[in-house]
């Protein structure tokens, strides 16, 4: 449902109140995860992570950006800075300089319309993303100055793919506008359906799940950032998926690495 | 594998030699001294990376710095830093600086009368004492080579320095005062 | 405010990049003096348009739209809302343009401020202001007079901000709106509510296309074409004259409008002149990729 405001100045309203359609006939593909432990995952395998295109350099005026699309799920990363901060939190200056993660969506980037005004998902996922990327950033090198990552989502499908999707964006980015990294952050999630690890789920698929996790580690380091889970599971199921997403982390990272590689080529003028 | 090194990846040292310092884009880890940037080592007795693009600098104590005056009071002069170290920050982004009276120039702190230092809309060359409060880099001008390197007169001409506290304005020959940085060359 | 010319003894050892930031106005004269703009364009140069079609999947039209560096993202969606009185027989168009902190150093992430304000304000008179040939009409959106009508919801975000935001918003919602297709609906008597196919879908029927093209006025001299980030803030007035395939013109100005050496009527004449050549352009933009 997409009710906007009654009388918001600052955009063009429409209705006060409106409905997404309602269709005739349910879906024509037979649900698969309408049986309560569905043995089959459709269209591709547990452990395939959606193929993924990264790209930097889409906003010249950006200290680093990247563009990320991976099947249904498109978005834009910008990182600004170090630049001074508008506000200085907390007393005084601090020498360690301030990272700001602000995720936004589209409206248009899922199939319900999203009101302009949902900050409560948004900043969650903001905060998901700063807590992946925080442990990676070398703060004490832009003391007192802040540097702002900036997301935006086009299109997506399934939330914690799109949390990781974004760690690896913001990383990209982060290193591509020269930013101190300890090292690139990549991140994956897991879904738990039917006794078995499926990964990167996609919205339909973590819906059906009895659990969904996602982790965030520096591969170059072994180390890792971040973790978050969700729903009913058992500890040996987690370390089993932890397992698997920490495994395609690896190919994640040698990603990052060719795309940035390519970067830093170009600008050094090699071929 | 090309030499180009990435963040978080150990810098290529030679076997028996002892370990370098970690100088700028690197860092210690364990036994080992790893990148934390995309690009290209420099290894003698400190290793640093540097990387091809950098983001746009940061002022440091020590940095000289370009700025705009955009407000005066009674015992210091605000700043819009735009250059720093001879890089310039990106359009809109801007550092804030303050001049305090102390700190315009090395003698007689105590006369000081800032609205005979600095008008609106000057272009000031200062350098960064410490990185301040909150809100704005502690900046002086105390040496010759800094203070006023452009102001435009009351007339809306470009004035010209002919002390190092005076400025012509060449279309009505009235002085203007301002602290002035010592032209190049002289 | 005047910017005169630093003198030369002390921009001499300035470097082209560091006089630009401290000296924008100056630096934009020198380059005008010579008939070029930093960018390297001519005054009366506009940048390439590009527009890519129906890339977002959630959408039930979209595109994407650059002229230069700039880039806008449009995406439609239609939802149905019951119609209030006094506009019984008609749906709505609710376009919003979002200059995210994404596409550029100066934005804020936050509510939409004054310029994307203005922007959707424009883009929703350009929607529905020619009366009898608007770009979608209305009654067309109708599905069940006094109880369902379509909502189309144009929502635009700029991706990367180098000026003229307003002309490649418009390319975008133009192109997305063509794009769009809305699925089958009736109106169920018994059910009391709109079903609509899941399998069939209709086009949305794009009666008019006015193309904007927006100019400059810099120092009271000088004619800029599609101005980018850099110049824009320079600029005394903005010029738009729009124009829509019956030939309209509509010119809308803000700021003085007077061009030394050219007579202040002269100049829309010659707006209106660029804008026809640059109409076609963007018509090709449009059909093209």
């Amino acid at each position: 449902m997409s009710t906007l405001q009654n009388f918001d100045r600052r955009r063009i309203t429409g209705p006060d109140k409106s409905l997404p359609p309602v269709y005739d006939s349910s879906p024509s593909a037979a649900d698969p995860l309408a049986s309560p432990e569905p043995a089959e995952r459709a269209h591709r395998s547990p452990s395939s992570v959606r193929p993924i295109f990264l790209q930097t350099g889409l906003i010249p005026s950006a200290s680093g950006s990247t563009y990320l699309e991976q099947s249904s799920q498109k978005l834009v990363c910008a990182v600004y800075g170090p630049r001074q901060q508008p506000k200085a939190a907390g007393a005084g200056y601090s020498d360690r300089g301030t990272l700001t993660v602000s995720l936004k969506f589209a409206p248009f980037s899922s199939s319900r319309r999203r009101a302009p005004n949902r900050d409560a998902e948004d900043r969650q996922l903001s905060l998901r993303v700063q807590a992946a990327l925080e442990p990676a950033v070398r703060a004490e090198t832009f003391p007192k100055a802040g540097v702002d990552v900036f997301l935006h989502v086009l299109e997506s499908d399934g939330l914690d793919a799109l949390v990781c999707g974004a760690v690896l964006a913001a990383s990209t980015a982060l290193a591509d506008a020269g930013v101190e990294l300890l090292g690139l952050v990549v991140g994956c999630s897991a879904a738990w359906v039917g006794g078995r690890t499926w990964l990167d789920p996609s919205e339909q698929e973590a819906r059906g799940a009895r659990g969904v996790m996602g982790l965030t580690c520096l591969p170059a380091l072994g180390t890792v950032a971040s973790v978050w889970q969700t729903g009913e599971l058992g500890l040996e199921e987690v370390e089993q998926m932890a397992d698997e997403c920490r495994r395609a982390c690896d190919e994640l990272h040698h990603l990052a690495v060719k795309v940035l590689l390519e970067s830093a080529k170009k600008r050094l003028g090699r071929s | 594998m090309s030499d180009i090194l990435l963040p978080g990846q150990p810098l290529p040292l030679p076997p028996r030699a002892p370990l370098p310092l970690p100088g700028p884009g690197t860092y210690k880890r364990g036994a080992t001294l790893r990148s934390s940037l995309l690009g290209l080592p420099t290894i003698s007795s400190t290793a640093s990376v540097r990387a091809p693009a950098s983001p746009p600098p940061v002022p440091q104590q020590g940095s000289i710095v370009l700025g705009k005056i955009t407000h005066l009071s009674p015992t210091a002069a605000t700043l819009a830093i735009l250059v720093v170290d001879g890089l310039s920050l990106p359009a809109t982004d801007e550092f804030v600086g303050v001049i305090r009276s102390q700190d315009v120039r090395s003698t007689e702190k105590d006369r000081i009368r800032i609205g005979e230092c600095f008008r609106g809309g000057d272009v000031v060359r200062a350098q960064v004492l410490s990185l301040g409060d909150a809100r704005s880099y502690y900046l002086s001008t105390a040496r010759n080579e800094l203070g006023v390197v452009f102001a435009t007169s009351e007339a809306g001409a470009t004035m010209q320095p002919v002390s190092w506290q005076e400025m012509r304005c060449p279309r009505t020959g009235q002085l203007e005062k301002r602290k002035c940085a010592k032209p190049e060359g002289i | 405010m005047d910017d005169p010319t630093p003198s030369s003894s002390s921009s001499a050892k300035l470097d082209p990049e560091i006089y630009s930031r401290l000296h924008p106005r100056a630096y934009l004269e020198r380059f005008l003096a010579s008939s070029y703009r930093p960018s390297g364009r001519t005054p009366a140069a506009s940048r390439p348009a590009q527009v890519h079609l129906g890339s977002i999947s959630t959408a039930d039209g979209s595109a994407l739209a650059r002229l230069g560096e700039t880039t806008v993202v449009c995406g439609v969606k239609a939802e149905l809302a019951e119609p209030d009185a006094g506009g019984e027989r008609r749906g709505w168009v609710v376009p919003n343009l979002d200059l995210p902190a994404v596409c550029g150093a100066r934005f804020r992430p936050g509510p939409p401020g004054e310029e994307a304000q203005v922007c959707s304000e424009r883009l929703f008179e350009l929607l529905i202001e020619c009366k009898r040939n608007e770009v979608i009409s209305l009654e067309e959106l109708c599905i069940e007079p006094a109880r369902a009508a379509w909502v189309l919801y144009i929502d635009l975000v700029c991706i990367n901000y180098d000026g003229n935001a307003y002309d490649a918003s418009v390319l975008a919602m133009l192109a997305a709106l063509r794009n769009t297709r809305l699925p089958k609906a009736r109106w169920d008597e018994d059910k009391k509510r709109v079903v609509c196919s899941r399998k069939e879908r209709v086009p949305l029927r794009v009666q008019n296309l006015p193309i904007p093209s927006t100019f400059g006025i810099f120092d009271g001299q000088h004619l800029l074409a599609d101005p980018n980030a850099f110049e824009e803030p320079l600029l005394d007035t903005l010029i738009t004259v729009t124009l829509d395939d019956r030939g309209k013109v509509g010119v809308q100005l803000a700021g003085p409008a007077g061009v030394s050496g050219i007579d202040g009527s002269k100049v829309v004449g010659q707006c209106v002149q660029a804008a026809r050549a640059r109409r076609k352009e963007l018509l090709r933009a449009l059909d093209g990729t």
